[in-house]
């Protein structure tokens, strides 16, 4: 029990790198501490693409099931957020292919978002880039959410999404310029 | 300095890549012209508002149906690919052999009719590997005959027949 404690704590404490490095030796409290670090996170963004809470549960499920298995694939030279955001979009794509004559990610109905109440001060700002960014084409708010609300370089949302760093860019700042047009009065933009 | 030139280079700047330089004279742009100013201001707000972003949650079982998906699902490898598959090749296997016996015991064991043709020079001129065939060939011209047993290779090897 008391090994079992100084394990857990030691799991805490480790970075991605290490953590991923446990996996490939088969630990599953390793397994399970990057589950609890990653699981909100890619949920958040998952959920903000397909806008369906069941689609973005089971992307989730599928991608947790792929870095297990495949954590001996992962090489060091990437990042781990960036192989687990590969995995969970590559996911993504993959149930949307199987999905297309019934699911759009451009016309998808939305779902309440489970978070917590928002702060009345900011509350309203919030809803309104939620919406704004729920209308974006799905290609700009898949770049948009990696750049602005994960924090991903280009060279990474690049990697994630499969396309030229150019391209990433270009998605970001359409996708902003988009949002700017919506929410300028609300935002304090003038026109562009 | 103008506003293209600063609206050309806004996102770049938003971004921190900009030189030292461009920066110097983006932000003494930005000091003297409003416009530029709410717009960068603008795009700066949604930025923040976006890391701000509520993080949201899957259901509360989700890591207990991952972790039952988890045991439930062996892990995949090339090994236990071929492993589930080995009813499949423990069935195709005597299939196979059975069906390589068939087929060369019909080729080899059938003998082949011989055949009388006419003798054409290919045939004569024909320089065979096989001793046998070259005698076959030789005993016929010299029994005077214009015609010339043709033996199939295989049927021939067959001292049987």
């Amino acid at each position: 029990m008391r090994k079992d404690n100084r394990i857990r704590k030691d799991v805490k404490e480790c970075n991605d790198e290490e953590l991923m490095e446990l996996i490939k030796n088969g630990d599953t409290t390793a397994f399970d501490q990057m589950v609890k670090r990653y699981k909100n996170k890619l949920f958040s963004t998952l959920y903000r693409i397909t806008r369906n809470n069941d689609t973005a549960e089971d992307i989730l499920q599928e991608t947790f099931i792929k870095v297990f298995r495949k954590c001996r694939l992962y090489k060091p030279a990437y990042k781990v957020s960036t192989w687990i955001y590969t995995i969970a979009l590559n996911e993504m794509r993959s149930y949307m292919r199987k999905q297309k004559p019934t699911v759009s990610l451009d016309a998808m109905p939305t779902f309440a978002l489970t978070s917590d109440p928002p702060n009345p001060q900011d509350g309203l700002l919030k809803i309104k880039l939620e919406q704004a960014i729920e209308a974006l084409p799905a290609d700009y708010r898949s770049a948009f959410l990696l750049r602005e609300v994960d924090g991903f370089p280009y060279e990474d949302i690049a990697n994630i999404i499969k396309c030229p760093i150019g391209t990433a860019k270009s998605r970001v700042n359409r996708a902003r310029l988009m949002l700017k047009e919506k929410l300028g009065k609300f935002f304090g933009g003038g026109n562009r | 300095m103008n506003c293209h030139w600063v609206k050309e280079k806004i996102f770049p700047y938003l971004d921190g890549e900009v030189t030292a330089e461009e920066r110097g004279k983006i932000e003494a742009h930005l000091a003297s012209c409003q416009s530029c100013a709410e717009e960068l201001a603008c795009f700066k707000n949604i930025r923040t508002t976006a890391h701000t972003l509520d993080e949201l949650k899957p259901s509360d079982y989700f890591e207990m149906r991952l972790k039952r998906r988890l045991q439930v699902t062996p892990k995949s490898s090339v090994w236990s690919f071929l492993w589930k598959r080995r009813l499949a090749w423990a069935a195709a296997l005597p299939v196979l052999v059975i069906l390589s016996f068939i087929i060369f015991r019909s080729s080899s064991s059938k003998p082949m009719p011989s055949l009388q043709v006419e003798a054409d020079y290919y045939y004569l001129e024909t320089e065979s590997e096989s001793p046998d065939i070259q005698y076959v060939v030789e005993k016929e011209l010299s029994n005077g005959s214009n015609q010339v047993l043709i033996v199939p290779v295989l049927s021939y090897a067959d001292k049987s027949y």
